[in-house]
């Protein structure tokens, strides 16, 4: 192993946590560290201050209380970073500069041009994908996808099917394009989950059908609202936890509509140490999802021994093994997913047998260790060491 | 002594304040290049001592902000590459639309930034959505310059009154007679100061 100095950019990163980007960030850059590599990290703070976590170097900027929108406000933020990026290179020496999202593509490519470093981008998902290319922001940020896709020397991509999506929507050269999964830390779900009163969730009979994830229309949760009430005719003892953030309001109202307001108990945000325990304590773990690049949700149900019930779209086609580790549904499907909870309703035995399962799996392939070592490497082609 | 100037602006053809301050310096003796935008990239000598390069862009914007702010990463580049073939002794940038370049580059290299801010937001009157966030930037690079040059009082105003740039590195040189002399001479106290 050859030790590296990194830079690394993400608009989010622990504490501050919108979506899967600051997680990532973290494990990666300490599981880097971890590994005898030197990792630093640019990213969006309301002050500009620098902190250590576990070894990896975070310095947070600012941006500006001005831009009219989010692109601007993502160029005014990436110029900020690039300007501490080129005083820190003044004793760190970086050898390469490493984007996240299109909202860091201008400090990476800003970086990558100023310093002379090579500049390792990492696509989560797409507009394309999120919200489909509707309005001139929207193409901005297809366009700047696609500028982080040109000017990076390697890309990273974070699902099987999604490295087809990049490579059919931006067409960039096959030998820079990476395949590599996120990881999880599994160790976190033995060490760090923190005890919790399930009748704060749900009855002592009840079997918790959980939700995790932002509410927005890319996570399908009005599939698994209009499945309730199927899934409630042959278990009434089901209970539904919605953990996220997001259009609450709107979601209430669909379970209202359907008559399983009742039986749908919204948690709105909650910290990790609780989602842990839910993930462990739910019968399964549903996943509705229209969009997913890649499907973490399903890991972190595994590694909670628990299966997960998820659409076959995207990342999900490879987190969740059908009847191995969770089930699959057709996307955007209600009646698929009544189908399939209805199945790890009526069988605790296999529903049991499938969550050991799916440990086994992620304790295999998806540890950091690992997911950082074929970082490394792609960091090691960028710099042009093998 | 002020021997190398590296000048960035957003265009030259049609830019009579680079195009005369670039041929001034350059029958001074000394080396100019500029960087500034155009459909192609290319280098040509303007004149003995005076060269010019173009950047181009690969991409389009939505807006005339998010646009400047792809092309200084164009800037950036090229302003480095000719940094570490001719290592200059002043940068000076033109207005907003260089800004981000202009202090990169003066981070980098650790030379002096002289700026010309030509006008403010403040005196256009913050006419776009953009303007709050473009006003931000002339603030910044006010902050980052070791002086800015204005060359009309609303502007000299603007800059001392609305961004609160301290006068001992305001500048105020009409376009007179000899605008270009004292711009050098602006060059030379910087280039001291530096020292």
């Amino acid at each position: 192993m050859i030790p590296m100095k990194i830079l690394m950019a993400t608009w989010e990163f622990p504490p501050n946590k919108v979506g899967g980007i600051a997680s990532h960030c973290l494990d990666l850059s300490k599981t880097l560290v971890n590994q005898g590599h030197d990792v630093h990290v640019l990213t969006h703070g309301p002050e500009e201050k620098s902190f250590d976590i576990e070894g990896v170097h975070v310095y947070t900027i600012p941006s500006t209380g001005s831009a009219p929108d989010i692109v601007s406000w993502a160029m005014f933020l990436s110029h900020r970073m690039e300007k501490k990026a080129v005083e820190l290179n003044k004793e760190e020496k970086f050898e390469l500069v490493h984007a996240h999202d299109w909202m860091m593509v201008p400090a990476g490519v800003g970086i990558k041009k100023t310093l002379n470093i090579p500049m390792v981008f990492t696509i989560h998902s797409t507009e394309q994908g999120r919200f489909g290319i509707g309005s001139r922001m929207a193409k901005m940020i297809n366009d700047l996808e696609w500028y982080g896709t040109y000017e990076a020397d390697h890309i990273i991509t974070v699902g099987k099917d999604f490295y087809n999506e990049v490579r059919s929507l931006f067409n960039p050269p096959e030998n820079k394009m990476h395949y590599i999964p996120n990881g999880i830390d599994i160790e976190r779900f033995d060490t760090q989950a923190k005890p919790i009163n399930k009748n704060d969730f749900a009855a002592d009979w009840e079997d918790i059908i959980l939700f995790v994830g932002r509410l927005t229309r890319q996570k399908g949760l009005e599939y698994l609202i209009y499945a309730a009430p199927d899934i409630l005719k042959e278990h009434g003892e089901a209970k539904f936890v919605i953990v996220g953030k997001g259009n609450l309001n709107f979601y209430r109202s669909i379970a209202s509509k359907v008559g399983v307001a009742n039986k749908m108990f919204f948690t709105g945000f909650l910290e990790d140490g609780i989602v842990l325990s839910l993930f462990k304590q739910a019968t399964t773990t549903v996943i509705p999802s229209i969009y997913e690049p890649f499907g973490i949700v399903a890991l972190e149900a595994a590694a909670g021994s628990r299966p997960s019930v998820g659409s076959y779209t995207g990342g999900l086609k490879e987190t969740i093994v059908h009847e191995e580790t969770g089930l699959h549904t057709y996307p955007g499907h209600s009646k698929s997913i009544a189908d399939q909870v209805n199945r790890i309703l009526s069988d605790k035995n296999w529903a049991n047998h499938l969550g050991r399962k799916g440990r086994a799996r992620v304790e295999k392939n998806y540890k950091w260790d690992k997911i950082a070592r074929w970082t490394a490497g792609v960091y090691g082609k960028a710099l042009g060491l093998w | 002594m002020v021997e190398r100037i590296l000048l960035l602006a957003k265009d030259f053809h049609n830019n009579e304040y680079v195009k005369q301050l670039g041929s001034f310096l350059a029958k001074q003796g000394k080396r100019v290049d500029l960087v500034y935008f155009d459909s192609c990239e290319k280098s040509e000598q303007v004149e003995v001592n005076f060269n010019a390069h173009s950047i181009t862009l690969v991409l389009n914007a939505d807006n005339i902000f998010n646009w400047a702010m792809l092309m200084n990463n164009e800037i950036k580049k090229k302003g480095r590459e000719l940094f570490e073939k001719f290592g200059f002794d002043i940068i000076h940038g033109n207005d907003w639309i260089t800004a981000p370049a202009s202090m990169t580059l003066k981070k980098l290299t650790e030379k002096p930034l002289v700026m010309t801010i030509h006008s403010t937001e403040h005196v256009r009157g913050f006419g776009g959505p953009h303007g709050g966030i473009i006003s931000d930037l002339e603030w910044w690079s006010g902050f980052e310059a070791d002086y800015i040059i204005s060359c009309d009082d609303k502007t000299f105003n603007s800059l001392r009154n609305d961004l609160k740039i301290p006068d001992s590195k305001l500048a105020l040189i009409r376009p007179v007679e000899d605008w270009k002399e004292k711009t050098l001479d602006i060059y030379e106290l910087v280039g001291k100061q530096k020292k």
